[in-house]
């Protein structure tokens, strides 16, 4: 269950299906005895239901009863509700029309460095989101960690993680933004502290050097105006940055694995695999530009 | 004009528990977006339940006004209508009791 | 219960067929200027139906596209217009004009009425709403179709992400479900209030009324915040007024909070009268007064105000302060009581009496099931902590037609069934109805309940595909299954409707249930022979030889009093006839106004000025000639029976055209809030664009002083009416309008230096300014139109309805400019 609210991961969406289960229960139990009181009245066995008494019971004392039970049991529960304690890490997620824009940040504010459609955790630590949006209205959604919370234009929204255990959940865009929302996608993937810790380092460097040499031409000459890649002159910012792309797990926010075929194919059909996203479709290079520019992406570990 | 005045009764009757709840829901929501958009966030319990107390006393005294006539179906609504509004604003009192204000 | 017979003797021969011809519906193409009530009724029902259906067709394209995983059949492009058509078809152009619809068609029968009070307004919104539905409609043909979701929310519908028309084209099949259902809100709750049968006091007045009343009342509060909206967003889209760009001031969740303010409300407006239809079906079907009467109509009333206090409950997940959250969930969870009183009230109805097995019964119980189920899960989703998990997810999705399909379509169903033999010569098939109830149950089930779980394990919602793999594919399937089911249930009713439906009025099937309310009493074009004088609920089971008496004209108004279509009209609480009402007749006026209304707005939509202005000439031409046929002169008092003398002719606050005023000021003042709303809101979220230098007081004093001599004016008019001075008054009158626009130019100058497109707040004050000149120009053409009919000799000190309506909303106009003044002008200087 990579995207469940009820396989939780976290200490707030645990709260939260402890709540959803209660809710199940109680609501199947309401649900089952109301319709044995239709079925018996409708039997005409039980006149002693159409009392007054009746609708007064059921209809105003049981439900105010319930509900206020209810109100007060989920108001607490709630207010205590979200991952404890000051955060180790802020990371800043910008929503953009179709993917998101991850930003490490450091103690200070400032940001440490920047990757895009896949979140990176380190276990059992609080972990603060700034969401933001580029654009249009989005909503950030890992059902396993905790609710969804919107990325509004102007506003900045803080919702507070942390994962338990360590592994990939996926969440997904959960605010409609027009065209392909349906493929706004992302992975969360919650390691144990050293190995997060390797992970950041690596991130941090510029991009690897070397790689398909024409792959790297092609690179600046048609894809650098909308992408960066750190420690090249590709420094565009309508795209994902890739400086690490090949490090991902996915592709085009989430929604392809991430290997050079697949690279390939998306470089090629953009429009086919996710139609209405800001990316052109590269149809017309040829098959070989196609693979010496996928291979030069794919080196960009 | 004869007729109408005791139309104009009934329909002040029958909207002024609305008009309660509206004016303490507007009260308190609008209040807290407010405090908590300019940081006056520790004036927000204090605030809310003043307003509740008030707005619930007002929905009592429409409970109590009602109940007296309640053979007549618009007083007896009347009264019933506070009611509703007095659990209404009981509801919403309690969130500023148990939860943070501006979190 | 025997009431004493106004008529006793036997009727004079040829009174019927007088009635009969007064009433008759019109033939040939002329049957498209009908306003009967029960033929317009039938006409918007049949309508909505249909767009029932082809939003139906929409969701089933969906659904197969959905069927299974990474499906390519449908693009996004498509998608995204299919299930944006298909909410908004279903929300604007199916449930709340089928309700209405609903009313129209059973209200003045059931109250006793021979019509409506306004018949032509029903016919104008009845046409307006059917032809720009279907214009709204084929815009998918032309790939125009709005694609921004059902809620419109805006940046992404603003002409910046979204610079098409869809966008547009949704403001305006929204445009036209406005002007239907505020028309529609006007005709209910004056027909309700003012045309009730002798004798029907509030306390006898069928539930259904009661539900309709609230419903129309509902409208007139919540449709405002929509206009508001909506006018925002077009503001926005065509001159760039930033009301919901962060960077210029303004804030993208203005519009959810008004959107919202209307969006809840509109589900139990859609629910309220559905509500009403069962509590309506039930004692016929039991054969039994509905148990707890009075507990009903407060479930209905109260529902109908706390479902004001829920809006926010869609934004559960935009970051509003946890605290505002928790006041909604309060209110969520409140408002949950009163469905509760109304399902234990159907369910003490059913067992005090005795069942009877039919389709309509089978209806009504497969509504208890799905709208309890929907119930509960709407108890969840107010819980805030479930939310942020359930919200924009297919759990959502079940959530909401569990209480929409089950709260609304399943009674819609049960109510087609039952009151077929009101308005059919052939009641629909018993035996095939099990088999329609069979299929749509449990095809709806099976479509339905999967997605709550689909929902919980992570599917989003308006996704037009999704990955395999994800455990959403077995579900999705089984959905779609289901849907083809419910869509199959559907098609085998048409197919009994082609069958059994046969419009008939006085050759209708009858008291087939033997239910106890007036509608089931012979009837005609002309409704009733006699109006009834009613001394309980049900007069039919507790007044013996009801139906025989009134078809024998033995109650009041056995025939046509003055010769002309006629209905009385009597006092709100206690039902005392007070006056009788002279209505018009069939004509092409409002079919021309409709249709070239239509006309307009789709012109202007597609940015063709010219025409569009042609258009709203002609439209306006054909009100003003529907308008001066009104208000025909007093004809003395009549006699009705029982030694009853009525007036033919009433002004002033008894008269009817005084009530739907009132209720147009209520709409205004409901409008004029959200834009306060508005205001308050935009100073909350960016206090840092008001401004410290505003215009100086002599502006708004002078502007003040033009608006209180305009009031003034008006009252002058007054006064010399009152002695019969005619002209002299409309001069005043006219005087007064000069007075007020001067008011509005200076308001203008006041502000001239604002430029609207550079921030919110100079959006939201020219917007105040702006208003105030719109309802400057309502408020004058109704003046021009009664100086008109002054200076035509067809106002005088006692026939003066036309002047009386001018003067009361130029008061109304004037309070509220003088508040605009007050806001705009005082408070940045109080937070300066």
């Amino acid at each position: 269950m990579l995207q469940s609210a009820l396989a939780p991961n976290g200490p707030e969406a645990a709260a939260i299906a402890g709540i959803s289960w209660l809710l199940f229960i109680g609501a199947a139990v309401i649900f089952v005895a109301v319709m044995a009181l239709a079925a018996l009245a409708v039997s005409g066995r039980a006149p002693r239901l159409g009392r007054h008494g009746v609708i007064v019971a059921g209809g105003v004392v049981f439900p105010l009863v319930v509900l206020s039970a209810l109100l007060v049991y989920t108001l607490v529960r709630g207010a205590s509700l979200g991952a404890p304690g000051e955060p180790a890490l802020r990371i800043a997620v910008t929503g953009h029309q179709w993917w998101w824009e991850i930003a490490y940040l450091r103690a200070d504010g400032s940001v440490d460095f920047v990757t895009a459609n896949e979140l990176r955790l380190p276990v059992g630590q609080t972990v603060e989101l700034l969401l933001r949006s580029g654009d249009v209205l989005h909503s950030f959604w890992v059902p396993a960690l905790a609710g969804k919370l919107d990325l509004v234009p102007g506003k900045e929204n803080r919702l507070r993680l942390a994962a338990a255990r360590a592994g990939a959940w996926r969440g997904q865009c959960a605010e409609y933004c027009g065209g392909p929302h349906a493929q706004m996608a992302f992975y969360v993937i919650a390691a144990e502290a050293e190995a997060f810790e390797q992970w950041r380092a690596g991130q941090r460097l510029p991009a690897a050097s070397g790689g398909d040499a024409q792959g790297r031409r092609l690179f600046l000459a048609r894809c650098a105006s909308c992408h960066t890649v750190r420690g090249t002159a590709a420094e565009g910012r309508l795209g994902p940055d890739l400086t690490h792309v090949a490090s991902r797990v996915s592709l085009a926010a989430g929604i392809l694995p991430n290997d050079t075929g697949t690279l390939r194919d998306w470089i090629a059909s953009s429009q086919h695999v996710k139609p209405g996203n800001l990316m052109p479709s590269f149809a017309e290079l040829g098959d070989a530009e196609l693979q010496a520019l996928a291979a030069y992406v794919g080196s960009l570990r | 004009m004869r007729r109408v005045s005791p139309f104009a009764a009934a329909a002040l009757r029958l909207s002024a528990p609305v008009l309660v709840w509206a004016l303490h829901f507007a009260a308190v929501y609008g209040f807290t977006g407010l405090a908590c958009a300019r940081g006056w966030a520790s004036a927000v319990p204090g605030a809310v339940g003043a307003a509740s107390v008030i707005a619930a006393a007002a929905a009592l005294a429409i409970v109590a006004a009602g109940w007296r006539r309640r053979a007549e179906l618009e007083s007896w609504l009347s009264a019933a209508l506070g009611g509703f509004a007095l659990v209404a604003i009981a509801y919403e009192a309690l969130g500023a009791w148990i939860v943070p204000a501006c979190a | 219960m025997a009431v004493p017979l106004p008529n006793p003797g036997t009727r004079p021969p040829g009174e019927l067929d007088e009635l009969r011809r007064i009433w008759r519906t019109p033939r040939g193409l002329r049957f498209l200027t009908v306003i009967n009530n029960n033929y317009v009724g039938v006409l918007y029902v049949g309508t909505a139906f249909t767009f029932f259906l082809l939003a139906g067709l929409l969701a089933l394209a969906m659904r197969t596209q959905l069927a299974v995983p990474e499906n390519d059949l449908i693009g996004p492009g498509l998608y995204n217009q299919l299930f944006t058509m298909h909410g908004t078809i279903m929300m604007f152009l199916f449930a709340v004009p089928a309700v209405e619809a609903m009313g129209i068609l059973l209200l003045p029968n059931m109250l006793g009425a021979r019509d409506l009070p306004f018949p032509r307004l029903s016919a104008y919104a009845f046409w307006a709403y059917a032809v720009g539905g279907f214009a709204f409609f084929l815009s998918l043909f032309a790939g125009w179709a709005p694609d921004g979701g059902w809620f419109m929310n805006p940046p992404l519908t603003t002409g910046r992400y979204s610079p098409g028309y869809n966008a547009d084209f949704w403001l305006l099949g929204i445009g036209f479900i406005e002007i239907s259902a505020i028309a529609g809100a006007v005709e209910i709750i004056v027909g309700i209030l003012r045309t009730r049968a002798p004798g029907m006091t509030l306390a006898r007045m069928p539930v259904f009324a009661w539900a309709m009343l609230v419903f129309a009342l509902m409208i007139v509060c919540a449709f405002p915040a929509m206009i508001v909206a909506t006018a925002l967003l077009e503001l926005e889209r065509a001159f760039g007024w930033p009301f919901f760009f962060a960077e210029r001031g303004g804030d993208p969740l203005l519009w959810q909070h008004l959107f919202w303010f209307f969006g809840h409300p509109e589900v139990y407006i859609i629910f309220l009268p559905a509500a009403g239809m069962v509590s309506m079906i039930v004692p016929a079907m039991a054969q039994t007064p509905l148990a707890g009467y009075r507990l009903v109509v407060l479930a209905l009333v109260a529902t109908g105000f706390l479902s004001f206090g829920l809006w926010v409950h869609h934004m559960f997940a935009t970051g509003i302060p946890r605290l505002s959250l928790s006041f909604f969930q309060a209110a969520s969870t409140a408002v949950a009581i009163p469905s509760g009183i109304q399902v234990f009230a159907w369910i003490a109805t059913l067992a005090r009496g005795r069942v009877r097995p039919s389709t309509p019964t089978l209806f009504v119980l497969g509504m208890l099931f799905i709208f309890v189920l929907g119930g509960l899960t709407g108890v969840m989703v107010a819980v805030v902590p479930f939310d942020w998990q359930a919200h924009d997810t297919y759990f959502v999705v079940a959530h909401l037609h569990y209480v929409l399909i089950g709260g609304m379509v399943f009674p819609l169903f049960a109510a087609f069934y039952y009151w077929m033999p009101y308005c059919s010569r052939n009641a629909l098939s018993e035996r095939l109805g099990r088999w329609v109830f069979g299929l749509v149950f449990a095809g709806f089930n099976i479509a339905f309940f999967p997605m709550h779980i689909t929902g919980l394990i992570g599917m989003p919602r308006r996704v037009y595909t999704y990955p395999a793999g994800m455990g959403w594919d077995a579900l999705n399937l089984v959905s779609t299954l289901g849907a083809f089911m419910l869509a199959a249930g559907v098609a085998l009713f048409l197919f009994d409707l082609a069958r059994k439906f046969r419009m008939a009025s006085e050759a209708s099937a009858g008291n087939v249930w033997n239910a106890g309310t007036l509608e089931w009493l012979p009837n005609g074009n002309y409704a009733s022979r006699s109006i009834p004088v009613v001394a309980s609920r049900e007069p039919l089971w507790d007044q013996p030889n009801l139906a025989r008496d009134v078809a024998q004209g033995r109650y009041y108004l056995p025939g046509a009093a003055t010769g002309r279509r006629e209905t009385i009209v009597s006092s709100a609480l206690d039902a005392e006839p007070q006056f009788l009402l002279r209505m018009p007749d069939p004509g092409w006026a409002p079919v021309v106004a409709a249709g070239f209304t239509a006309a307009f707005f789709l012109l202007l939509t597609v940015k063709l000025l010219a025409p569009a202005l042609v258009c709203a000439a002609i439209a306006i031409g054909a009100m003003v000639h529907w308008g001066w046929r009104l208000d025909p002169p007093p004809a003395g008092d009549v006699a009705i029976g029982g030694g009853v003398h009525l007036p033919t002719y009433m002004s002033g606050p008894l008269s009817h055209a005084w009530w739907a005023m009132g209720v147009l000021m209520l709409v205004s003042a409901s409008i004029y809030g959200c834009v306060v709303f508005s205001y308050l809101y935009l100073w909350t979220v960016s206090p840092g664009i008001w401004p410290t230098r505003v215009p100086g007081l002599g502006w708004p004093l002078a502007a003040a002083a033009l608006v209180a001599a305009s009031a003034g004016l008006v009252g002058l008019a007054n006064r010399l009416l009152k002695r019969g001075r005619v002209r002299t008054s409309a001069a005043a009158l006219a005087l007064a309008l000069v007075s007020f626009l001067a008011a509005v130019g200076v308001e203008l100058a006041a502000h001239s230096a604002l430029s609207p497109g550079e921030s919110a707040y100079a959006a939201i004050v020219m917007l105040v300014v702006a208003l105030a000149g719109f309802f400057a120009a309502a408020a004058g053409a109704l003046a021009l139109f009664a100086v008109a009919r002054m200076l035509n000799g067809l106002v005088d000190a006692q026939r003066r309805v036309v002047f009386d309506n001018a003067r009361i909303f130029s008061y109304y106009v004037a309070a509220q400019t003088l508040a605009g003044i007050v806001l705009v002008h005082g408070f940045p200087r109080l937070v300066a």
